[in-house]
């Protein structure tokens, strides 16, 4: 665990230099204070205006720092021949995949929470509720989890970043198409078609039930329950997700 | 090396004459460009849902937000309308079906600029169905049935549905009551009346029921008094003087007497029945 911790450290001191995480914290942060300017052009609906491009503010911008940091962690660790040096120390490749892992959970996170931050702030400011949108925060950082495995998935497995990149992006393009899924099936009718489409269904992640942005800027309740499964719904993936990512790391010729 | 500067700052202010000088004649020239070409491959909401990408209704807030921009930055040009009813009914409600504000901003729209109330109560009852518990949109629509298209059947029915929504106003009763009075449906209109007069928990409406209640029972009256007339005519050859002469007929269980305890009065050539009472609400 001290292996895990001391990769995850200096992965987070790593991608803390990163300028993109500047940029991306930045364009978010705009965003956020945009949504009180937004608020100004319409015909009523400013509070949720507000909720809304905050919430997907902090979700796009999330998602895409997940992506492209999280695609270059190993890819970069081989190119650069600095993951050579890591991995001659007694530690396993799956060790390795883990703390790079939670070193960028850990960057992505307190990215997140200084978006967050700024947006609830930005409520307060304003007088609006900040309770209801709690749950999709939350939800927010589940699905952050699960895309920065995925990514680092990918990582562990492409040869190059842009490769790792586009699959990533594509399985969360993917991952928030699943509800789709079954309509497209109904359409197709009966037969093996229908049935490839409900295979990959349940395959792949169901990246939009981690959404309940919806659901809050309705006023919709959303319950602890639904919360708790839905995390635990995260976790399994994370898990799985690193499992897969420490076995094509592990295959992986780096002679 | 100073002429390279020279050369280069040269060359940042010719670009800067080239955007500033081309922007200012761009932004002189009026809008010539067709409203509806601009709007011709805004595809639906159903689509467009896939492609946003788990932010639909993000997506539905920015198309709603460009079209208040859109619908106030086009003059009066003929073609705005184009795509309006595709706009609010199909693309942003499409995105989120339960994003109330368009349907009510795109049905005064409709009405007030576009002075098509039959499209606008049509998207406000689309509303209605993706929004069962909002009791907005029913009565808005029913303002709108009530106000522009003067249609009191349809505007009754909507503040009806109101009505039976958890937080509808109270008021929503009352014109209800006024909408089924001005159709015709005096009866229900009094039973409404009564009700609301029971219920009232303020001088104002107290007044206001009790104005109603006591004109609407003259026409009630005055109506079912006609018909006994006709049925009078019809056994004794003759008009009625008084509601006595009914009783007597067996037409009437006892004498008729208006809100104010006064009788009701016959005229002696048309046998139509009229009160000696003066209404209290202005007669239409």
């Amino acid at each position: 665990m001290r292996m895990v911790m001391a990769v995850a450290v200096m992965t987070f001191r790593e991608a803390v230099r990163d300028r993109i995480l500047y940029l991306l914290l930045a364009f978010a942060l705009v965003m956020i204070a945009a949504a009180r300017f937004l608020a100004l052009l319409t015909v009523g609906s400013e509070v949720r205006i507000v909720a809304d491009t905050g919430m997907a503010a902090i979700a796009f911008f999330g998602v895409l720092t997940a992506i492209f940091v999280g695609v270059s962690l190993i890819t970069k660790e081989i190119e650069q021949r600095t993951a050579y040096t890591i991995l001659a120390r007694p530690m396993t490749r799956g060790t390795f995949v883990l703390g790079k892992y939670l070193g960028l959970l850990m960057t992505l996170w307190v990215n997140a929470g200084v978006m967050s931050l700024g947006f609830v702030l930005l409520l307060a400011l304003r007088g609006d509720p900040i309770l209801p949108v709690l749950p999709a925060l939350w939800l927010t950082a589940m699905e952050l989890a699960v895309v920065t495995a995925l990514a680092l998935f990918f990582s562990a497995l492409a040869t190059s970043s842009i490769l790792g990149i586009l699959f990533t992006l594509g399985l969360y393009v993917a991952g928030h198409l699943v509800w789709s899924f079954p309509l497209l099936a109904g359409r197709l009718g009966p037969g093996w078609g229908t049935r490839a489409v409900m295979a990959v269904y349940y395959v792949l992640p169901n990246l939009d039930r981690f959404n309940v942005r919806a659901a809050v800027i309705h006023g919709d309740p959303v319950p602890l329950e639904f919360i708790v499964l839905q995390t635990a719904y995260g976790l399994g993936w994370v898990i799985l997700l690193l499992l897969a990512a420490a076995l094509a790391f592990s295959r992986r010729d780096l002679t | 090396m100073k002429r390279r500067q020279a050369g280069v700052a040269g060359l940042v202010l010719l670009a800067l004459v080239l955007v500033a000088g081309s922007q200012a004649r761009l932004l002189a020239q009026p809008l010539t460009e067709d409203a509806g070409r601009r709007l011709l491959y805004l595809p639906n909401g159903r689509f467009l849902k896939v492609a946003s990408l788990g932010y639909p209704t993000f997506v539905a807030d920015m198309i709603y937000l460009w079209s208040i921009q859109f619908y106030s930055g086009y003059g009066n040009r003929v073609d705005r309308f184009a795509y309006l009813e595709h706009i609010f009914g199909e693309v942003i409600t499409g995105l989120d079906p339960r994003y109330v504000d368009p349907y009510l901003v795109g049905a005064l729209i409709l009405v007030v600029e576009k002075q098509d109330v039959e499209s606008a109560l049509a998207l406000l009852d689309q509303g209605i169905a993706a929004n069962p518990d909002d009791w907005l949109m029913p009565y808005e629509a029913g303002f709108w049935a009530y106000d522009t298209a003067h249609d009191f059947d349809r505007a009754a029915e909507y503040f009806r549905r109101t009505m039976e929504i958890p937080g509808a106003p109270a008021s929503t009763r009352r014109l209800h009551a006024g909408m089924l009075n001005k159709k015709g449906d005096k009866v229900t209109s009094l039973l409404l009346w009564s009700g609301i007069l029971e219920d009232a928990d303020n001088d104002r409406v107290r007044t206001t029921a009790a104005n109603h209640v006591h004109d609407l029972q003259i026409d009630v009256d005055v109506a079912r008094l006609d018909e006994l007339a006709v049925n009078f005519l019809g056994l004794r050859g003759r008009t009625p003087r008084g509601t006595g002469e009914l009783v007597a007929a067996g037409l009437l269980q006892g004498v008729l007497l208006d809100p104010d305890g006064r009788p009701y009065v016959f005229d002696p050539v048309t046998g139509k029945a009229s009160s000696t009472t003066s209404f209290r609400l202005r007669r239409p």
